[in-house]
Parts: structure tokens; sequence; C-alpha cells
């Protein structure tokens, strides 16, 4: 018999398993430590600013912590995952959202996440990092993380801060997107034809009549140092100049003696994504600049109102709003304004912020900017009534009200067949905004509605301006076979409001309400509001309803009477 | 493979049916593992019952290798047949090797239930491990009967192994950060990559191992000398980018710096043949063609967002054939002062026709340096002299003692003194090819004069020009 074979597989291989048996290092602990803290900074800076004095305590406090840690424990390697930050056999950082799907925003502002969104899969510490390496690591990492930059990623600015005692460990992507079967550019899947194009020779030709390098060249280096020194100077005014103006420049320059409609579209395209980014960094005098810009490369406004809708929809709000809800109000008042210019296209991001803001200040501001952007045209508005979140349907409910007039009815009589009440109440509160003549038909629309709040606010609306219409209406509901089986303060409510809006001609209605019964007739509320809305009629007719009702057989119908005569004459 | 299958349906082959389920049940295995771990009691059942299935393939034919070479999935090589109710696990078996940067994985005679765990420990987190690490640990591991099969092809840059064999480019000798750099450019100027929309920092990363390169002192400014009649627009993208970033570095610019005007030279002539061909908008044909320089403004505008780096390309594009001197008109950026200088070299390097002869190296730099010195900061013919030497790579000189040389880039201190690679000695005997080796001009000798094109001595590297 074969002697048995060694049991290669005896414990089972997750890493899980050797983590619950071993003791965790001390350095395991204290990188553990610093990585919280780090993902706290990032946090911190993006809600609050990295200008804020909490940031910039927490950003020297683990400056020091780091040169300390790599004093301790360097040589080590973090790498990096998705979800987590490992150590050796040691998890350093692990995702709170650890669990949430691909695709998850809340995952995509863990520590870890947003160091290996741009390729980073280790860094590697050794020893001798003095505090100055570890200060802009930290200022990498801030500048870095937030990817909100289209031009320079983490691993860039890294590679940038030309690190002595840090290194990263990096995975290249290709520049050109590949379909990941067949690893071939193009979506088809089909080898891309590279044709192989000439290079075109597009400078003039010059003769010279002898090539003598050397004797150009002693010329050349007599005045070396002086114009070095000129072009650094040169070279370092570029580069101080402001982004917004090296953008104008460069958009006059292109319009410059070229009319065509195609350069236009493709300078509109592109300002377009300097706006939306501005907006995802919260700079809002930048992205006003870029919207002035993009005013005049596209005066009309037609070639790029679907793109910046497109752009602004895309932008993260829930970041923008955490800022904007730790701002001041300067700086709210700054995006309120560039809303407001913007229009139509920034509708969705103030929606957003509307929507994700805890702050009663940033969403009364957000309410006033979209009344004060949409009051012209307030049909985009209309489209938010679908929103699946009832608090946001609410707010463009209470905008529309803000709003008034004749072009917002059809959106709050939309409003007004909401699932949820609480934007049905919105909807006819809002209609108090509205001419009389064009709200009506909503309201009388809410007669039938089984909300007692709703009916009663749609009733005292309709009230305010009593017309044969709202009479007939209220008329026809009273004297329905379906009135008796309504509730109680349903029937007393119709009643109250016929007596505001009608005169003798509801007296028969009201009276056979009042007498309904005959021997049998009970003490009920509905025959009390039957007799007070007599009284409130006010007319002889009236009173002579109420004088025979005493001579009644039934004691409710006399007590009725009694009752309601004893108010005749009171305000 | 005899076993017999429930769902087999009368006109199916049995054996694909077996395939079809050791992949599809593959693939259930894989997506388990999104609720269990590895070790836990439900998944390792799980792998057993996926063993026992296994068994009888093995048995018989010993190995079951799934790949997907070209996106398609086979096993043992066979690609597997549509079947609608399993084409989406197929499909997302593929998916899941081209994620991991695989070609697949193989299981052979002997796989244990143990084997088989710890490989799926390795296998399933993608982000942790791919490719050559995930075979790496695989291998580490001890597993010999459960293995993750590495692609065919190397992973090369994009565009690397398309190199066409006959451009000097494609030899073995071409430094890795040269070579992606070449990739890199003819996938974004000849194919239609632009066109599908880029990010300029995925480039700056692409462009970040040659800058390491020029700046850690190694004299990749002698890749010029390749530069000859008939290049090709990429070619000609990718040698005025390393003559900027060589150019850049004279200058004293930052890494950042250069990797912004290496990213401009690289596109600066994106509009070439763009406007006729690929734009979103044809050219009319009762209009003019537009100029390159507008044309690549608005190539670059519709494939990238407006950030400093792009306004940068853009504003390359646009007055790369601008001069300072020009009356009335804004100078151009400096950055674009330079992608301009280094574009007129290399452009010049690259003319030859029956209009006007090839020139040399010298006589490109003389009319840079000369009669069109004044469209440039003063700094930048100088700093140009410095990045190329008096005698520019690919010149032949001869020296002191009368022998020939190739020169190969300039001293970093001294631009009158070249790194040469000897062609002739002293006798005008011609040194064979494969015993030439770039090393710096000896301190005794010195160079007398540069050699007229017409005096080179022909040798099969080096094709004979005017």
């Amino acid at each position: 018999m074969p002697p048995a074979e060694p049991e290669r597989y005896a414990t089972p291989p997750s890493r899980s398993f050797r983590w619950r048996e071993r003791e965790r290092p001390e350095a395991a602990d204290d990188i553990a430590a610093w990585c919280a803290d780090v993902a706290r900074l990032l946090t911190m800076s993006r809600r609050l600013g990295r200008g804020h004095p909490e940031s910039l305590a927490l950003e020297r406090r683990l400056v020091q912590e780091l040169v300390l840690n790599v004093e301790r424990h360097a040589p080590f390697r973090l790498d990096i995952t998705p979800r987590s930050i490992v150590m050796g056999d040691e998890a350093v950082f692990a995702a709170d959202h650890s669990n949430a799907p691909t695709g998850e925003r809340e995952l995509e502002r863990e520590l870890s996440w947003m160091l290996h969104r741009d390729g980073l899969r280790g860094l590697e510490f050794a020893t001798g990092l003095a505090e100055a390496e570890a200060a802009t690591l930290l200022d990498v990492l801030l500048l870095g993380t937030p990817g909100d930059a289209t031009d320079e990623d983490l691993v860039t600015m890294l590679w940038e801060g030309g690190f002595t005692h840090i290194s990263a460990v990096t995975e290249e992507a290709d520049v050109v997107r590949l379909n990941p079967l067949t690893g071939r550019p193009g979506s088809a899947g089909g080898p891309t034809p590279l044709a192989s194009v000439p290079l075109v020779d597009d400078w003039p030709r010059v003769m010279v009549p002898s090539p003598d390098v050397k004797r150009l060249w002693q010329t050349l280096r007599g005045d070396e140092a002086e114009v070095e020194l000129s072009f650094r100077e040169a070279w370092a005014r570029e580069r101080l100049e402001p982004f917004a103006d090296t953008a104008e420049r460069l958009v006059h320059a292109a319009l410059a003696g070229d009319s065509r409609p195609e350069i236009h579209e493709a300078l509109s395209a592109s300002v377009v994504t300097w706006l939306a980014t501005a907006v995802q960094r919260s700079d809002w005098n930048e992205a006003q600049r870029a919207h002035d810009l993009l005013r005049r490369v596209d005066t009309s406004g037609r070639l790029s109102a679907e793109w910046l809708t497109h752009a602004l929809g895309s932008v993260d709000a829930h970041t923008i709003t955490e800022r904007l809800d730790e701002a001041d109000t300067r700086d709210q008042a700054r995006l309120f304004a560039f809303v407001v210019t913007v229009g139509a296209p920034a509708l969705s991001l103030l929606v957003s912020v509307l929507a994700h803001s805890s702050r009663s200040r940033v969403r009364a501001g957000a309410t006033t900017a979209l009344a004060y952007a949409f009051a012209d045209d307030p049909s985009p508005l209309g489209a938010w009534l679908s929103d699946p979140r009832w608090h946001v349907v609410r707010n463009i409910v209470f905008v529309l009200g803000q709003i008034g007039g004749g072009e917002v009815v059809p959106h709050l009589a939309v409003a007004a067949r909401h699932l949820d009440a609480r934007v049905r109440r919105a909807a006819i509160h809002a209609l108090g905004q509205v001419p009389h003549y064009l709200r009506r038909s909503v309201l009388l629309t809410q007669l039938d509605n089984t909300d007692g709040r709703l009916l009663a606010a749609s009733l005292a609306m309709l009230a305010r301006e009593p017309d044969m219409k709202v009479t007939e209406a209220i008329l026809t509901r009273v004297m329905s076979p379906e009135f008796e089986t309504r509730p109680e303060e349903h029937r007393v409510a119709l009643l109250s409001a016929l007596a505001d809006v009608a005169s003798d001609q509801a007296l028969p209605a009201l009276e056979e309400l009042l007498l309904r019964g005959g021997w049998f007739a009970k003490r009920s509320a509905e025959r009390l509001a039957a007799a007070r809305a007599i009284v409130r009629l006010g007319t002889p007719a009236a009173r002579n309803v109420l004088e025979q009702g005493l001579h009644h057989r039934s004691d409710a119908v006399r007590e009725a009477c009694n009752e309601a005569l004893s108010q005749w004459g009171r305000p | 493979m005899t076993t017999q299958s429930p769902i087999l349906r009368p006109d199916d082959d049995p054996h694909w049916e077996i395939a079809l389920q050791l992949a599809s049940r593959f693939w259930s295995l894989v997506r388990s593992a999104r609720a269990y771990s590895v070790g836990h009691v439900t998944y390792t059942s799980q792998l057993a019952s996926y063993i026992e299935m296994l068994s009888g393939v093995l048995e018989t034919d010993g190995v079951v290798r799934f790949s997907a070479p070209d996106g398609e999935l086979c096993m043992n090589d066979q690609p597997l047949p549509n079947r609608a109710n399993m084409q989406k696990a197929l499909e997302s078996l593929a998916h899941e090797f081209a994620a991991r940067t695989l070609e697949g994985i193989e299981f052979t005679r002997g796989l244990s239930l143990g084997e088989l765990e710890t490989f799926m420990s390795y296998f399933l987190p993608s982000e942790r491990w791919k490719g050559a690490e995930l075979i790496a640990a695989c291998d580490d591991a001890g597993l010999v009967h459960a293995r993750a099969l590495p692609l065919r092809l190397p992973a090369e840059p994009l565009g690397a192994g398309t190199l066409p064999a006959s451009a000097p480019e494609a030899n073995a000798n071409v430094p890795p950060a040269w070579r992606a750099v070449l990739a890199g450019a003819r996938a974004l100027i000849e194919g239609d990559a632009m066109d599908q929309g880029l990010e300029l920092r995925h480039v700056k990363r692409m462009l970040r191992p040659l800058i390491d390169t020029v700046l850690a002192g190694e004299r990749m400014v002698g890749l010029l000398a390749q530069v000859s009649p008939g290049a090709s627009a990429w070619s000609h993208a990718a040698h005025t980018a390393l003559l900027a970033i060589c150019v850049g570095a004279r200058l004293g610019l930052t890494r950042g710096e250069l990797a912004d005007l290496a990213v401009a030279a690289l596109l600066h002539d994106a509009g070439h043949g763009w406007g006729e061909s690929g734009g979103p908008e044809m050219v009319e044909d009762h209009r003019e063609p537009a100029p390159h320089t507008r044309e690549g403004l608005r190539r670059v505008a519709w494939s990238t967002t407006l950030n400093p780096a792009s306004v940068g390309v853009m504003l390359a594009t646009l007055e790369h054939h601008a001069a300072v001197a020009e009356a009335g008109v804004p100078a151009p950026s400096l950055q674009t002062q330079i992608v301009s200088i280094c574009d007129a070299y290399v452009t010049l390097l690259a003319r030859g026709d029956a209009q006007e002869p090839r020139m040399s190296p010298n006589s490109a730099l003389v009319r840079v340096i000369g009669p069109w010195h004044d469209r440039w900061h003063p700094a930048l013919p100088v700093a140009l002299v410095r990045a190329l030497g008096v005698h520019p790579p690919g010149q032949h000189v001869e020296l002191d003692d009368h022998s020939i040389a190739r020169a190969l880039g300039p001293d970093a201190d001294d631009p009158e003194r070249p790194w040469i690679e000897p062609v002739a000695d002293a006798r005008g005997l011609t040194i064979p090819i494969a015993s030439r080796r770039t090393i710096p001009l000896p301190a005794q000798h010195y160079v007398t004069r540069s050699l007229p094109r017409a005096d080179w001595p022909h040798d099969v590297a080096e094709p004979p020009g005017d």
C-alpha cells in the first residue's frame, strides 16, 4: 500500500484564517491608525475645504506621524486594492462600504478606492523620509484623490512629486480604449486597419550658403546665459497665468479669422467640459468665467445647450452639496447666481442640491434660484414632477407656486394627482398663487378627494372667489347619492363651503339635508352643518326654512334649527 | 466523455453538452464567490461537485482548458457552440479572463479539492492578482493541476507588436520607454483613438518613462538619427516629442512641465488630413480645406476635455507655424515655440524628394538656427544645439585622425564633442556594423569637420541619400 500523500491543503487558503490566528504587529496598528486618519482628512477636506483650520491641523499631525511611522517601521509596502489596504499579511484599512457593489458612490469615497482608481497598486516607504517629503505626499493625496481634475491623476502627481523615499507601484492602462474581449481598439471587435499616413512636410523651403553649425553656435552661445534667464522668467510668467485667461486667449486666437460653424461647435463642446469640471470642483467663479466664454463662442446657446445639460447632469452633485452645506453664504450665493445665469441646463444640478442638502438655508436658496431662473418658462421644472423622491417633487411644486401665473397650472394639475398626499397638499397650496379662473378646474377635481385636508384646502381656496361653476360643483356633490357615503368631516366641509359660495339656489338641497329622516331624524353633525349653512345664506327664504323647522316633528331637526337661529345675525 | 447528461438533446453532440456545462458551472462558481468566501462550507461543497463533474472529462482527455484568445470561449482550443440559455454565462466567463489579463485557465488530471480551493482563492480577488502576478502567485502556492494561462502575446504597450518589421524602431535594441511612445503615437495619430475620446492624463502617463529616461541622462536624442525621408506621421510625432523633451530638459523644465510639453509635441500635427477624412463634419467640396493648424485644434477640442494640458496642446496645434516676429500677432506661448522648433528640425531631417535632396542633420540644424532663428525665443535655438549638439545625431563627422564616425548626441557639458559610433577607421576601412559601439569622443581626438552627405560612407545601416 503506498504511503499516504501528505495533505498539502489541510488548512483553507483564505487569508482571514491566518489573520485570526496571529497577533497583529505593532506596525500594522500604527499604519492602520494613520490610514484611518488620512481617510478622515480626505473627507474633512472634501466637505470643509483644504484651508479649513481643522483640516490643516490634521494634515500637519499626519505629516509628523508618517515621518515617525516610517522611521520606526520602514521599509514597508502598502498594497492597495479597491476595498482595502494591506501591509504584508495585515489589512490596515478596510472600506466601510466594502460590500458595496462596484459603481456605488459610497465606495468611491473610500480611501482605498480613491488610491486604486488611478492605477496605484502599492506604495513603498524607505527609511529616511523627511517631513517635506511626507508633506508633499499628503499634498498629492489631497489634490489627487478628489478626481476632479481632467489633466492630472494621482499617479502622475506622485510621479511629479519626485519622491526619494516613497515609490509608487502602478498599473498602466493603455491610452487607447480597447475592447476587453479582443484586446484591440474599437467596439466592433475587428482589428482597426492602420494605414501608414506619411508625414506632411509643412515647413517652407529655405536655402543656406553652407551648413556651418559651429560658426552659428559660436554666435548663439555669446548671450546664452542672458537669453536663458529671459526664457525662464517668461516661462514662469506663462505658467502663472490663470487658466481662465489662457483659455480665453486660446478661444480668441481660434476664432480670429475663422468663422466656420465647425470651429464654434468644437470650441463650445470643449468649453462645456471646462465648465463642468469647474462646477465639480465647486469653483463658481471659474464656472462663471467658463460660462461667459461659452456665451462668446455660442452666442445663441443653441449649440451648447444639450451638451451643457448633459455635462451638468453628470456631475457628482452629492459632493457639491456637501461642500455647499458647509460653505458660507457668499459661496452659496455664487452657486445660485451661476445657476440663474445658466438657466435650464443647470436645472438637474440645482434640483440635486435641493434633494441632497441637509441645510434649510441652502434649500431655501435653491428654491429661490429655481423660481428666479425659470420664472419666464417653468416648463423644464415639469419634468421633475415624475421624480421618485416625494420631497423633490414637493419642492418643485413649491417653486412652481413661487413662480405662479397661468403657465404653472398644468404642472400643478399633475402634482395634484401625485401619489403622495404631501405633494398634493403642496400643489393645492401652490395654486393659491394662480388666478382663480385658471386654478378653478384643478381645484374642482379635488372635491372628490378622500384626503380631508386636501378637500378643506381646496374648498377654502374655491370659496375665496365664488362663482356659478363652483357652486354647481359643490351642489352636485352634495346632492349626489355618494354624498351619504363620504366621511362626516367631508360632508360638513362641503356644506360649509356651499354656504360660502351659494345663495338661495342651494336652499332646497340644504333644506332636504336638514329635514332628512322625518320622524326618525337624529342629531348629526351633517344636519347641524346644513342648518348653519342655511344661516350663512342669510336670506329671508333661509330664515323661513329654519323657522318652519322649529315646528318639525323631530326633536333633532328642531334643535338644529333652534341652534342655527340663535346664530342668526352674528358675524 | 461518455457521461449522459439529463439535458442532452437528441441532435446535440454530448461532447459539447458537457463542455458547455463545465463552462457555465465554472462561471456559477465565480458568481457564488460573491456570496460565500472560499473556505465556507457551502462554497466547498460547490467546488466538490464541480470536481466530480470535471473528473469524467479529465479521466478521458487529461485536461480541461478554458480560454478566450479572441473573446470567444473555447474548451481545449475548440470554440464552444452557441446555446441561448448559456450564452451570457460564456460571455461573462470570457470577460473574466479578459479582466484578469489571462488567456484562460487549465485543469489537469489529479486535481484535488484543496488545490481547486486554493486556485479559486487566487483567481477570485481580481483586484489583487491578475495576469503574470496571478500566475506567479499560483506557482508560489504550489498549484500543479489548476493554473492560469498567460496571454500568448506578452502585454506589450499597445501597438508595439504592430510596428512594421522593417522599421528601425522594430529592432530589439529599442529602449522600452521609446517603444511605448512609438506604439502610443501610432495608435493616436493613425487610428481613430483620438476621435473615440481620450484623457490627456493617460497620454502623459504613457510619456512618463521616456521623460524619466531623458532626465536620467540617457542619450535618447540619438534616436533622432533614425529619422529618414518617408517617415510616417506618427513617427514624426514621436520624434518631435522626444526632441521637445530633450530641449525642455536642457531648459530646466520640471517633470510635470515636460509631460505637458511632450503631449503638445506628440499631438501638434493632429490636424493633418483630419478634416478631409475623419472629422465629424467633412469639409464640403466647394470650400477650401482648412489649414491643418485649425483642424488640429478642432480635433483636439472634440477629443478631450478643456484643461491646462489640452489648452497647451490646442495652442501648439494652432500656432506651431506662427513666428514670434510676425507684426500685430501675439507671440505663441513658449511651450508652442519649443514644439515649433522641434517640429521644424524633425521635419527637415525627413525632407528629401525630387525637388530637394535629402539633407544631413547639420543642414537641417543650420536652417533652424540660421535663417529661421528669429521665429522663436532666442533661448530656444541655443537649447536646441545643447540638446542635439553641434554635430546632431546621425551626422557623419571626420575626426582629427581622419577616421569617420557617426554622431549620436552631444556630451552633456560640451555640445561640440559628440558621442560617436565609429564608421571607418583612419585608413578608410569600414568598421563592420556588428563591431560598432557608441562611445564618447576620446579626449585626445576632436572633430575636424562635418561631412556633407555625399561623402558619407555607404553601409547597410544608412540608406543612400542624395
